[in-house]
């Protein structure tokens, strides 16, 4: 059980880049994970409109079956990943991607850009560097 | 029944760490609030820490009450307080491994962790059912291998981040393990210095607590200065548990001191931190003076009590009051900026202690005229500031400074101390624990600024406008 959620939690299986048009920018495999690029941007993007005009709030996270789909916006681009259902460091994750195509992006996603995606989406976080986070917020 | 006064610290403790756990949860409630949303859930470890910690006090109470109750009471009331004792020892350290493993992002480890931790330390105390004395020390040890894996992680913390906090959660972690291994060896070498490992302990509570209540402290002296006054009270209050005086009269006399030590130790880690801004002379040789002159009290205080019977604490006692009252004569002379003469305190505290000195080991109150020469030098040593500092109050009255309050209050402080060393059988004295006390009082609202304030207030209220109102 342990091990299995060893391997679940801080897991990327996909990284997608939308711009605000619904167009799937870049598309980055990581895992078992199977959609149609196109359609996928274009779904993420009206339901995040749908989202803002319904609830006045941009959509955040969904459960699609046994994955777990998180969504933060950079700019106007929507950052999505995608996640084993059971991950509890989804949003870390997310956070870490954000990160990186912040500081790759400069208007044009690039091999550069995919390149620092794909690294951050696969080092999660040691123990320790979690430790130092913590420390520096919490003390 | 008697009790060592390791055994009589653990009533201590409970009130530091009780004390400590609630300073944690605060200083929690309000960091979180400032962090945004999805950061709100890094509280959680300081949480199971601060929990931890209460478990670590409760379990304090219940060892201080197996340790009154181990040779008296029916066995079954004995076990029961002994057996609640080893629940709360082991939950402790597990809550606070629980803490480290929500910081290291490793929640999923918490259940197998826990689970065999206690496993291991129930299977480990089980071997001595039946027996308190041994169910007890059996717990003991157990619970401090249980907290290791804390010191590791929050060790690296401490080098990673370099906060008083950090600090706090280390030295709360380390001070228990370290205590179980070093209190019985230390307590049988030549000095007994098992009294040393209990200040320490009873350190470690309240440095949490002082890091975690003031934010901008840092590890600084003011840090260590401020935890020592609660531990200095405490090693004496629990000395006096261990073994009572039996005479009310000392006890309150010894008490007072006490107080007036832990006065002059509060008002050495203020002053410190207004030296730290202003790096002036006169008030570095105050910051030594009450440091020291407060250590030279308590060593006199655990002597006279008997918790540090060897006649070398005697010596040092003596030997830090002289020094210390150098840097009062040497502050006085600093704030005048007399530079000529600042030899002169150095000069008058050689004779005493070289003359002292040659009576060691003995008791130097054998020498002849040792009574007279310490007068002598006390009285030099406390009239020398007091007419500076009168000087320097009447300068600065004339000038209308506010600040005229703290040189004579000063003077008044050295006033009140010179009667309360020519009063008779010293320390054990109840006039003498008033009047150091009082000295003491005199010299922290001098050196606060608290009489500056009043005399401001004073002068706005008395003072008269020079033209009538409405006079244009």
């Amino acid at each position: 059980m342990d091990g299995l959620l060893l391997k679940v939690i801080g897991l990327i299986k996909m990284v997608y880049v939308i711009n605000e048009a619904g167009e799937t920018l870049a598309s980055i495999t990581l895992g078992d994970f199977h959609a149609d690029d196109a359609l996928f941007g274009g779904f993420m993007s009206a339901i995040d409109m749908f989202s803002q005009k319904m609830a006045g709030d941009a959509i955040k996270e969904l459960v699609l079956g046994s994955d777990r789909v998180v969504v933060s916006r950079e700019g106007t681009y929507l950052l999505v990943t995608i996640h084993d259902k059971a991950d509890t460091d989804s949003q870390a994750a997310n956070r870490r991607v954000c990160q990186a195509f912040r500081t790759q992006f400069a208007g044009l996603v690039t091999d550069e850009t995919i390149q620092a995606i794909r690294q951050a989406a696969l080092g999660s976080e040691s123990a320790l560097s979690k430790a130092d986070i913590w420390a520096s917020k919490m003390l | 029944m008697a009790i060592h006064v390791n055994e009589a610290a653990e009533l201590l403790m409970f009130v530091a760490l009780i004390a400590a756990s609630v300073v944690v949860v605060r200083y929690t409630r309000r960091r979180v609030k400032e962090l945004p949303e999805e950061d709100k859930k890094m509280g959680r470890p300081l949480y199971a820490y601060a929990v931890g910690t209460a478990f670590m006090g409760l379990a304090s109470l219940a060892n201080f009450v197996a340790a009154t109750q181990l040779e008296s009471g029916s066995l079954e009331y004995r076990l029961g307080v002994v057996y609640s004792y080893a629940i709360l020892t082991l939950l402790a350290p597990t809550l606070i491994s629980m803490a480290a493993l929500i910081v290291l992002g490793r929640t999923h480890f918490i259940v197998p962790v826990l689970s065999a931790s206690l496993a291991i330390g129930v299977l480990w105390v089980a071997r001595w059912l039946g027996n308190p004395l041994e169910v007890r020390d059996a717990a003991g040890d157990v619970s401090s291998v249980l907290y290791i894996p804390a010191v590791l992680l929050f060790g690296y913390i401490l080098v990673k981040a370099r906060k008083p906090t950090s600090l706090g959660l280390l030295f709360l972690v380390i001070s228990y393990p370290l205590y179980r291994l070093t209190i019985w060896p230390l307590s049988l070498g030549p000095l007994n210095l098992s009294i040393t490992v209990v200040g320490l302990r009873l350190l470690a509570p309240a440095i949490v607590a002082v890091a975690f209540y003031f934010r901008d402290i840092g590890i600084s002296f003011e840090l260590f200065a401020y935890a020592i006054c609660y531990a200095l009270v405490a090693v004496y209050l629990s000395s006096i548990i261990a073994t009572p005086i039996g005479d009310l009269i000392q006890e309150t006399s010894l008490t007072l001191v006490v107080l007036a030590a832990t006065l002059g130790w509060s008002t050495a880690a203020y002053t410190y931190g207004k030296w730290r801004k202003s790096r002036s002379r006169p008030t570095l040789a105050l910051v030594l003076f009450f440091a020291l002159s407060a250590w030279s009290y308590v060593l006199d205080v655990m002597w006279t009590i008997g918790v540090l019977p060897d006649i070398r604490w005697y010596y040092a006692s003596v030997y830090l009051s002289m020094i210390s009252l150098m840097f009062f004569n040497l502050s006085a002379f600093f704030a005048l900026e007399w530079k000529a003469p600042v030899l002169l305190p150095v000069a008058v505290i050689v004779p005493g202690i070289l003359y002292m000195s040659t009576a060691y080991p003995q008791d130097p109150h054998l020498l002849p005229y040792f009574a007279v020469m310490m007068a002598l030098t006390g009285t030099v040593q406390l009239v020398i500031p007091l007419v500076l500092y009168l000087y320097l109050w009447q300068r600065m009255r004339k000038a209308l400074l506010p600040a005229a309050s703290k040189p004579l209050l000063l003077a008044m402080g050295a006033v009140v101390l010179f009667l309360a060393m020519m009063t008779a059988s010293g320390i054990s004295n109840p006039i003498a624990g008033v009047l150091i006390f009082a000295a003491y009082t005199a010299w922290w609202l001098a050196v606060s600024g608290w009489a500056e304030g009043f005399t401001k207030w004073w002068y706005a209220r008395t003072a008269k406008p020079k033209a009538p109102l409405g006079g244009l």
